[in-house]
């Protein structure tokens, strides 16, 4: 594959839908779109937080951008390539996934230079033995497991979580690849050392240009990282936009949920319990519901909601999955189609 | 406010079954617990909270055993209180349910999976007042129910029927079936969304409000506590570092750890700046240093703190068991860490 230079998205969902074959509540077979009708674009040295709660398919988009998944509808591009039918290998020279768990995802059976020196080997074979043990050395110190002398032969079950996963980004970096798709990475870890993991990400983009795809259902860590947040409901994008945007003017009835929902540690107990209204539980991708996906928890919900489903609308800086900006701020159709962010 | 529940230097200790010997999960934990008060405890992955939760409520099992301490209840108009450590598992029964009770994780691995939900409220209610008929329990059963905003058609479904979010709080709800003065939760919505999260957490509030009960809060989400608690204790190694108002925890915390914890926490309204977590990884409760546990990982120590463990001592604003923060305050002197010729030279 080649890289071809250019102002253009690195890394790209184009109307992406991934199909599950499920049951509904009934026992009936039923199509789960797990992602449905998603456009995404993931630019050159930028973090983009994906937002959204268990069940919102956001792992399944990262792992469709990863290959896991092929594409029921629509296309992934590489450097506005389509990849479909394109060799795995050289797609995840540029492309690397972090997976959540760094108890599952490294093989405590092999020292960190069998993991780290793997990657290397399989993807630079020209390397010599002393040149990978460099390199390996390279990524540890990297990644801040210094000295790197002391961990190259330990195993993994003699690290604490945060040093895996630090491990599991060493090994996406082993490539040098343009993007990194971070599936939750630092949900399983104490709170003490997720901040330090966030800001190694962050030092990797800004240290070597890697466009970050940062999964996560804490929107507070979200904000911390990230350039651009796209908040996903029920296997749908609803709202993207730069992140304090989206963050201090959500749009979106559902990102305001999510946002008014999240634990703030700036808030205190109120002197008397507040009133909630109760919304129900999140929609499973494998129920029917006509019109937008969010309307039966909506507290704005119109009779146009339940009929139709919303295209996204542009406003301002923002763009919403929703009926409330129908003629807003002189609506474009956006992106219904995509062409204007082609190259 | 009257007395409820007195913690007193209170170990929980895991024998050994290995040669590494026994681990002290908990030790000296001293706190105590007012009618109507939520007290919330936070810390990591073990740093003894669940431990503590088990010991208190007396759920523990081997290899976990209390060596030392007491863990004194307060019965309505009972000045003299019962320990529960003490106590046998026939005294125990009298309080269980019916004065404290508890609401764990994971609720799908509490409720029974092959009996309707009827049939699990309907054994709580029994056991603890024979009397009652089955039009009685039915009826108690629906009220319970629609407290926590569930219709009375569910008491006819089975666990596996409910929503995560339906299934956290019909646990609440069979947690209040014999209307306790204590309920202790266990991380009791760390398993639903976080839009489950906040609606569970006011109901939890507005029950609390009406019924008057105490609330003992265990989470490792700081952030979540400073929201609903009125005080917050915090835990490290084993031990209890930080006792204060959850307002103090918040706004001006005192232990290293604490401050930490606080600042770990990135928020979604304060201007965006540069955080830091806590450098390094929580300790090993089979090899806890011999001062202070925090001390390998804290920025504020001083020779002293590696080689003497610090008190939990009232230092104005709360309880803080840390060596500089007391010499701050002229609430203690730095104890001298070496012999005293060592510290002269």
């Amino acid at each position: 594959m080649t890289r071809t230079t250019g102002s253009g998205p690195v890394l790209s969902a184009d109307q992406l839908s991934i199909i599950f074959d499920g049951k509904d509540a009934a026992g009936h077979a039923v199509e789960v779109r797990a992602c449905n009708k998603v456009s995404l674009d993931l630019h050159a040295g930028e973090i983009v937080a994906l937002v959204g709660e268990s069940g919102s398919g956001k792992t399944t988009l990262a792992r469709a951008f990863a290959r896991i998944f092929a594409p029921d509808e629509g296309e992934i591009r590489f450097h506005g390539e389509r990849i479909t039918g394109r060799p795995k290998r050289s797609f995840y020279r540029h492309v690397q996934l972090v997976y959540q768990d760094p108890f599952a995802s490294l093989n405590s059976l092999k020292t960190i230079r069998h993991i780290l020196g793997r990657t290397i080997r399989i993807h630079k074979p020209e390397l010599t033995r002393s040149e990978v043990t460099a390199q390996i050395l390279q990524l540890l110190e990297m990644v801040a497991l210094t000295p790197a002398e002391d961990y190259i032969d330990r195993f993994p079950s003699s690290l604490s979580g945060g040093q895996r996963q630090r491990i599991s980004i060493a090994r996406a970096l082993a490539v040098e690849p343009d993007v990194i798709l971070a599936d939750e990475p630092t949900s399983m870890l104490d709170v003490s050392i997720r901040l330090d993991v966030l800001n190694l990400l962050d030092a990797i983009r800004r240290e070597r240009g890697v466009t970050i795809l940062y999964i996560t259902h804490d929107i507070a860590s979200a904000r911390y990282v990230s350039d651009r947040m796209c908040v996903m409901y029920s296997g749908e994008l609803v709202e993207s936009g730069p992140t304090e945007e989206v963050v201090s003017n959500p749009r979106h009835p559902y990102t305001q949920l999510l946002l008014a929902s999240a634990p703030d540690p700036s808030r205190t107990k109120p002197a008397e319990p507040g009133d909630t209204p109760d919304v129900d539980e999140p929609a499973d991708p494998s129920q029917a519901i006509s019109g937008c996906r969010f309307n039966p928890r909506c507290p704005a919900v119109m009779d146009r909601c339940t009929a139709e489903k919303p295209p996204l609308f542009t406003v301002g800086e923002q763009q919403v999955k929703c009926w409330l900006y129908d003629g807003v701020e002189a609506p474009t159709r956006a992106r219904s189609t995509d062409e204007e962010h082609r190259p | 406010m009257t007395r409820l529940l007195e913690v007193s230097d209170l170990d929980v200790v895991y024998l050994g079954l290995t040669d590494e010997g026994n681990v002290r999960a908990c030790a000296d934990i001293n706190f105590t617990l007012e009618r109507g008060e939520i007290l919330g405890i936070a810390g990591e992955s073990a740093s003894g909270k669940s431990t503590l939760l088990t010991a208190v409520t007396r759920l523990q099992q081997a290899p976990a055993v209390t060596p030392k301490g007491s863990v004194r209840f307060y019965d309505a108009g009972d000045s003299e209180g019962v320990d529960l450590i003490a106590a046998d598992e026939k005294a125990l029964r009298r309080y269980r349910w019916s004065d404290i009770s508890i609401v764990m994780q994971s609720a799908m691995a509490c409720l029974n999976p092959v009996t309707r939900l009827e049939a699990q409220f309907a054994d709580a209610l029994r056991a603890h007042d024979r009397s009652l008929n089955r039009a009685q329990i039915r009826q108690r059963t629906a009220d319970l129910l629609a407290m926590v905003g569930i219709a009375p058609q569910a008491m006819g479904k089975f666990a596996h029927e409910l929503s995560g979010g339906m299934r956290q709080r019909a646990l609440i709800a069979l947690a209040l079936a014999c209307d306790p003065d204590l309920i202790v939760m266990d991380e009791p919505t760390t398993a639903v969304d976080v839009v489950m999260q906040r609606q569970i957490l006011n109901q939890i509030l507005r029950l609390q409000h009406e019924l008057g009960f105490a609330v003992l809060f265990v989470t490792h989400d700081l952030s979540l506590l400073l929201e609903m608690a009125d005080r917050i204790a915090i835990m490290y190694g084993g031990r209890i570092v930080e006792i204060g108002q959850a307002r103090q925890i918040a706004d001006d915390p005192q232990h290293p750890y604490t401050r930490g914890l606080r600042n770990a926490f990135p928020s979604l309204t304060e201007p965006r700046r540069e955080r830091h977590g806590i450098p390094r990884s929580p300790p090993d409760l089979r090899k806890l240093p011999a001062g202070c546990a925090f001390e390998p990982r804290c920025d504020e120590s001083v020779a002293a703190c590696a080689a003497v463990r610090p008190e939990l001592l009232d230092i104005g604003p709360c309880l803080a068991a840390c060596h500089v923060r007391a010499a701050e305050r002229g609430v203690a002197p730095l104890p001298t860490a070496r012999p005293a010729t060592e510290v002269i030279a």
